[in-house]
């Protein structure tokens, strides 16, 4: 199919109105074209808007549990923790050696006094919605280091919070910058997940909306 | 969902909960059904026209979002509109098999979703934004996105049971969809903009 022809495909695709062949060729199409991918971004979130216009429906109670126990049964629940030997303590150190080449004398400190303790306890976890990640010692306590944050807008603040069994409690305020280094004044219990919001100059003590920012588990 | 119980995730964004899905967390999961569950059941209906078939899309494609919750992309799209693609794909390619389509509208197959209150008004509203939006655009439009995305016809299908070539088609299409989005796009109240640093 020529390539002028295919461009055209993308609201049709938004809306699954292609056949097989079409939706193939389109798709191939899609891997190397950016104009069709930031166009059909725009034409997905317009298609699945008719989602929502649909007639309300209640699903048969037990829908639920039988979805979930098949996504049990294909995968079990085993607790997700990163790897906590050598590959994570490399990747920390690589992460370190970096915000060390940029000057950064907090994050030494935090880094090596846990580094003395214990390095193999020490492991980090991605975090979503920036660049970055959780690091946590072998105690619970944990560092998020953040890069290339914006600054907060004129009289609001970064705030960090330490997120478990669905309570959030404040860890800390903190401004944009190239590199972010926090050390979070809450311990993080097994399982809990870093969250940051944006919130009033000097911070409150309760989140007033979802995190922008947030870890996997830790 | 237990109504006694909980939502421990509640305060999560869509895309975070995914992340957690990811790694194999099924309270996350189970919150994501407890989010889109009812849209998911109610566009796979509208589609399906039939309550089990409906319900095998919807099953179908909440495996595949714990299957595929690892490779979600978020700087791609929202967490809802991957989820719901999924499903609609998936009564799409049912209604297909099936050979069930059709074009009249279905009336309301029950009141009062599952769900929290909070849940159920969202919904309402979130329904009643777009359906304002739709009845702005032109006719044609309309007609061309909404046989399309609830009928489950190819757009060769669309351009025959319309009696216009698929060229035009095409551009109802895409002119409706375009504009949907724009209406529906206008910033809500609340959100965050984080200004780029000028420092």
């Amino acid at each position: 199919m020529a390539d002028d022809a295919v461009h055209e495909l993308t609201a049709a695709y938004a809306l699954d109105a292609l056949d097989q062949a079409e939706s193939r060729a389109y798709e191939r199409h899609l891997a190397h074209c950016e104009r069709c991918r930031r166009e059909l971004a725009t034409l997905a979130a317009g298609a699945v808007a008719l989602a929502f216009a649909a007639p309300e429906a209640e699903p048969p109670p037990d829908l639920r549990g039988r979805i979930l126990a098949a996504a049990r049964a294909e995968r079990p629940n085993v607790v997700p923790l990163p790897p906590r030997l050598r590959p994570t303590a490399v990747r920390v150190l690589a992460v370190a050696a970096s915000a060390a080449a940029v000057g950064l004398g907090a994050w030494n400190v935090v880094l090596h006094g846990q580094l003395d303790r214990s390095h193999e306890a020490l492991r980090s976890v991605a975090v979503h919605g920036a660049a970055g990640s959780v690091v946590v010692g072998g105690g619970g306590q944990g560092t998020l280091v953040l890069a290339n944050l914006a600054a907060p807008p004129a009289g609001k603040t970064y705030e960090a919070w330490v997120i478990d069994r669905g309570r959030a409690e404040p860890a800390g305020v903190f401004a944009g910058g190239k590199t972010v280094v926090v050390s979070l004044r809450r311990e993080l219990p097994r399982g809990a997940i870093v969250g940051v919001t944006i919130e009033r100059t000097g911070g409150v003590r309760q989140p007033t909306s979802k995190p922008i920012i947030t870890s996997a588990p830790v | 969902m237990n109504g006694a119980m909980p939502r421990e995730l509640a305060h999560l964004s869509d895309e975070a909960v995914v992340a957690l899905a990811a790694r194999s967390d099924d309270i996350a999961f189970a919150e994501l059904y407890d989010r889109y569950g009812c849209v998911a059941y109610g566009l796979a209906l509208r589609v399906l026209r039939d309550e089990s078939l409906a319900e095998d899309a919807v099953q179908e494609a909440f495996l595949a979002v714990w299957r595929g919750a690892a490779h979600f992309i978020p700087e791609r799209g929202k967490a809802s509109t991957w989820i719901l693609t999924l499903v609609h794909r998936r009564a799409v390619d049912l209604v297909r098999r099936e050979n069930r389509r059709r074009a009249e509208p279905l009336e309301d197959v029950a009141a009062g979703a599952e769900g929290s209150a909070e849940d159920v008004a969202w919904l309402r509203l979130e329904r009643e934004r777009v359906q304002a939006a739709l009845k702005q655009l032109p006719d044609p439009q309309r007609e061309a996105i909404e046989l399309a995305y609830y009928g489950g016809f190819t757009q060769s299908e669309l351009a025959e049971r319309l009696g216009q070539p698929l060229g035009t088609v095409k551009s109802r299409m895409f002119a409706g969809l375009a504009r949907l989005h724009e209406l529906l796009d206008a910033p809500k109240g609340g959100t965050w903009q984080t200004t780029p640093s000028t420092s």
